[in-house]
């Protein structure tokens, strides 16, 4: 999770001062923006989001991607709330289910990625399609609700005052996926694999069991997502977060993670989620209308990918290296 | 003489502290044909990145066509120059007539796409070649010696003067490089002049007017093709004094074989190979491309699977279905393409060197470093550090990465594709001398090379493969070097 490779490193770093720089920048212009309240709030919005680009993120590194964590998301949570309401002798059952139902997503990503050989783009865009398309034919359309009190109390409620629940759910999984992909052998192969598939077929990387590995855990941390939003909107809904899925991905990219796979850490993502959040908060304190938001992400999203591409060649020289066959004589 | 078209004189060139090119120089007249031969490192592609313009020289000029081309690529192509890389650089799923037209009209800033333009011009251009390829069928379902033949016509058709190509001969037949040479002499007639570059050049001696050979960056031999012969030619590539210097080695212990092969067969790439591999000996299996020798060793490797045969290890038949498994019956594999297959190139040399010996579950990553750091400083391998990528080393560096990798399982066979290609010779000799000792220890080596003077460095014995088949066995310490290299190319020839 620190600051390995050169580039990344830096990167990470400038997108640290980026963050501080937005957060100074609002607690002086806008009065009300540092006070309890508006963090708490700040703290119980992103951690939906941000737990879908965690999501993410080892598929990225990978070399692939996981476009259905959405529908991932929805459902678990879509089954986890029929299983909520089913009364209070199945509670228990619920979070379980929900999370077992996020790694058989996944495994079913990994499967048709590893085994079948589809793009991952591909594959999960298929996905997407087919597990949304399981939610709306469970629940035939309109949200599930009717939730037990207690399940979105807990969600809304925040340890000692200050930590909202999510985000405690957020910054475990953060660190805990930080800690696969630095320290085990999974997160290192991950990323190895990512930058040469073909090299690490020839020291013997046993690749299916690997990506199978790395598409299980984006779908828990989806389900876990899906959970986290059951908890926050108090109802289950099969298309919610429509707009998630290229937000998530922008955080990925914004968050130094390459698109061609090989490198990507957690502080990025943490760093990343927690700036557009600033950033789309902040709008509001300024009263710009909703519609500023996109057009600031868009526009910043492009001024981080252009600044890295022209401060340290970014990823042009990896294209490059990656299409150059020959060997220097 | 005539006034050459081509003129290369006192070129050099660095990369860093790596002098690739010194004082090079190079002519060629209107309807020459020359071959610049040269092995792998010698410098050939750099030579012709600088013709080309792509890769400015550091001293020295270029002229084609009596204008001075310096480091402008679009300049050289104006001036009547094409390349012809290997893969042709052709777009498939184009028709011949949209290849052969596509460089001449994008040259003329053609803003219209003229399809009847272009296949007259495609047709012209292939009857002024005197070969009858249908204008209107797609690139990719042409054979390969075909779009050769289209790389050419597109050259043409773009009024080129000096025709540069790489590797002519490589993927051709007997009776495809008979073809691509009457077509050659036709249009030397006509006073296009041919480069061919090969460090192959047996079928391409039978068109060269003249051989310019290339060794360590300098030209060591120019003449007339009648003054050489193959021994020469292979002579002056290899540089026989520096090269074939053999390494004194005790004689082989004669151990049962660790890995037996019998009758391996895979259709299209090899047959009938037999096999026996000892801890302690160095064989080199030597041979042309597609000669089979890659495919052979992909499939002790489990990479490939051969149709036919049994393979045993220690005495027990055994079956790689993948890599995996070869692995864990003590078989290390060094591949033929580093920078593919054998790097994780952006990627920290402690990781490259680690990635085969990972434990799963948690790493502790100071240990990791720590085997990283051992292992750099016994193979000596030039790096302030394990973090850097692995990219930002020489080339014989970013080898014994991947040397060190595999010397971390301790493999019982050893086997290396190419070990020493696009490494300098000071490099070269080094990582002879670790395979050695890595031999001495008691692994089995198998080096597969086109590299003559390698093999007889190195080896104990030399089995020689051509067209798929083991067609000598030699014992390294008795053969000559020019039996070998007439061993070697033998069939190819005849």
């Amino acid at each position: 999770m620190s600051v390995r490779r050169d580039t990344t490193g830096s990167y990470v770093l400038g997108l640290g001062g980026l963050t501080l720089a937005i957060f100074f920048v609002l607690s002086l212009l806008a009065p009300n923006f540092l006070t309890l309240a508006n963090l708490n709030s700040m703290g119980s919005q992103f951690p939906e989001f941000g737990l879908l680009a965690l999501a993410v993120l080892p598929t990225m590194i990978s070399g692939g991607i996981d476009l259905s964590v959405v529908a991932v998301a929805n459902l678990a949570s879509i089954v986890a709330a029929l299983i909520l309401r089913a009364g209070p002798e199945y509670a228990w059952v619920a979070v379980p289910a929900a999370l077992l139902l996020g790694l058989a997503c996944g495994l079913l990503n990994g499967c048709l990625i590893a085994y079948l050989r589809l793009p991952p783009i591909l594959a999960t865009l298929g996905t997407l399609q087919l597990f949304g398309g399981i939610g709306i034919v469970i629940t035939g359309g309109p949200a599930i609700t009717g939730i037990p009190e207690w399940y979105g109390a807990f969600g809304n409620a925040s340890i000692g005052g200050a930590v909202p629940v999510p985000l405690l759910v957020f910054v475990l999984v953060a660190l805990g996926l930080g800690l696969v992909l630095r320290f085990t052998a999974t997160g290192m192969r991950a990323r190895l694999y990512g930058a040469n598939p073909l090299a690490a077929r020839f020291v013997g990387m046993p690749d299916k069991a690997l990506i199978l590995r790395i598409y299980a855990i984006a779908g828990v941390i989806s389900a876990l997502a899906g959970l986290v939003i059951l908890a926050r909107v108090n109802s289950a809904n099969a298309d919610y977060g429509g707009s998630y899925l290229l937000l998530v991905i922008l955080i990925n990219i914004l968050a130094g993670v390459s698109p061609f796979g090989g490198s990507g850490t957690v502080v990025g993502i943490v760093l990343a989620v927690v700036t557009l959040q600033l950033i789309s908060s902040g709008l509001n304190f300024l009263a710009f209308t909703a519609f500023a938001r996109d057009l600031v992400f868009g526009g910043l999203l492009i001024l981080v990918m252009a600044a890295r591409v022209v401060a340290d060649g970014g990823w042009i020289p990896r294209w490059r290296t990656r299409r150059a066959k020959g060997t220097p004589a | 003489m005539a006034e050459p078209v081509l003129s290369m004189s006192g070129i050099r060139k660095a990369y860093g502290s790596v002098r690739v090119l010194e004082e090079v120089g190079l002519r060629l007249e209107p309807g020459e044909v020359r071959c610049l031969a040269g092995e792998n490192g010698s410098g050939k592609s750099t030579l012709i990145k600088i013709l080309s313009g792509v890769v400015p020289a550091d001293e020295g000029t270029v002229s084609i066509g009596g204008r001075t081309i310096a480091g402008d690529a679009r300049a050289a192509i104006a001036a009547g120059l094409s390349v012809i890389y290997q893969d042709f650089s052709l777009f498939p799923n184009l028709t011949v007539a949209e290849n052969i037209a596509l460089l001449k009209s994008t040259a003329a800033r053609e803003r219209w796409h003229r399809a009847r333009a272009d296949r007259r011009l495609a047709e012209e251009t292939l009857a002024r070649m005197g070969v009858d390829i249908d204008p209107a069928t797609l690139v990719e379902l042409l054979p390969v010696a075909s779009k050769q033949l289209v790389a050419i016509a597109r050259a043409l058709a773009n009024d080129a003067r000096v025709i540069v190509m790489d590797e002519p001969t490589t993927a051709l037949t007997r009776s495809e490089v008979a073809r691509l040479a009457g077509i050659v002499s036709a249009l030397k007639a006509q006073g296009v002049a041919f480069l061919f570059v090969s460090h192959k050049t047996e079928e391409v001696f039978a068109f060269c007017d003249t051989i310019t050979v290339l060794r360590d960056g300098r030209v060591v031999a120019d003449g007339t093709a009648a003054e050489f012969d193959g021994a020469r030619l292979g002579r002056e590539m290899t540089g026989r004094a520096v090269e074939t210097q053999r390494i004194e080695r005790a004689p082989a212990p004669q151990a049962p074989p660790f890995l037996v092969a019998r009758g391996l067969s895979r259709r299209g790439d090899y047959a009938g190979i037999d096999l026996d591999l000892r801890p302690g000996e160095v064989v080199s299996l030597v041979g042309l491309l597609g000669s089979g020798r890659t495919e052979l060793a992909l499939s002790l490797f489990g990479m490939v699977s051969p149709d036919e045969g049994r393979i045993e290890v220690d005495g027990r038949p055994v079956h790689f279905p993948s890599a995996i498994d070869a692995m864990a019956a003590g078989i290390a594999y060094v591949p033929e393409d580093r920078l593919t297959e054998g790097l994780f190139l952006d990627q920290p040399i402690a990781d490259n060197i680690n990635v085969a010996t990972l434990s799963s579950g948690f790493l502790s990553r100071a240990a990791l470093k720590r085997r990283a750091v051992e292992a750099v400083k016994r193979l000596r391998i030039k790096t302030p550090g394990v973090e850097p990528n692995v990219a930002t080393l020489s080339g014989g560096n970013q080898q014994r990465v991947v040397l060190a990798r595999w010397m971390e399982r301790s493999p019982r066979l050893m086997i290396l594709n190419g070990p020493t290609v696009g490494v300098d010779i000071g490099s070269k000799r080094e990582i002879h001398e670790i395979l050695l000792a890595l031999s001495r220890a008691g692994t089995a080596v198998l080096v597969v090379t086109d590299d003559i003077g390698e093999a007889l460095a190195l080896s104990d014995r030399i089995l020689v493969m051509v067209k798929g088949r083991v067609t000598g066995a030699f014992d390294a310490a008795e053969i000559e070097e020019d039996r070998l290299y007439a061993e070697v190319t033998k069939e190819a020839r005849a």
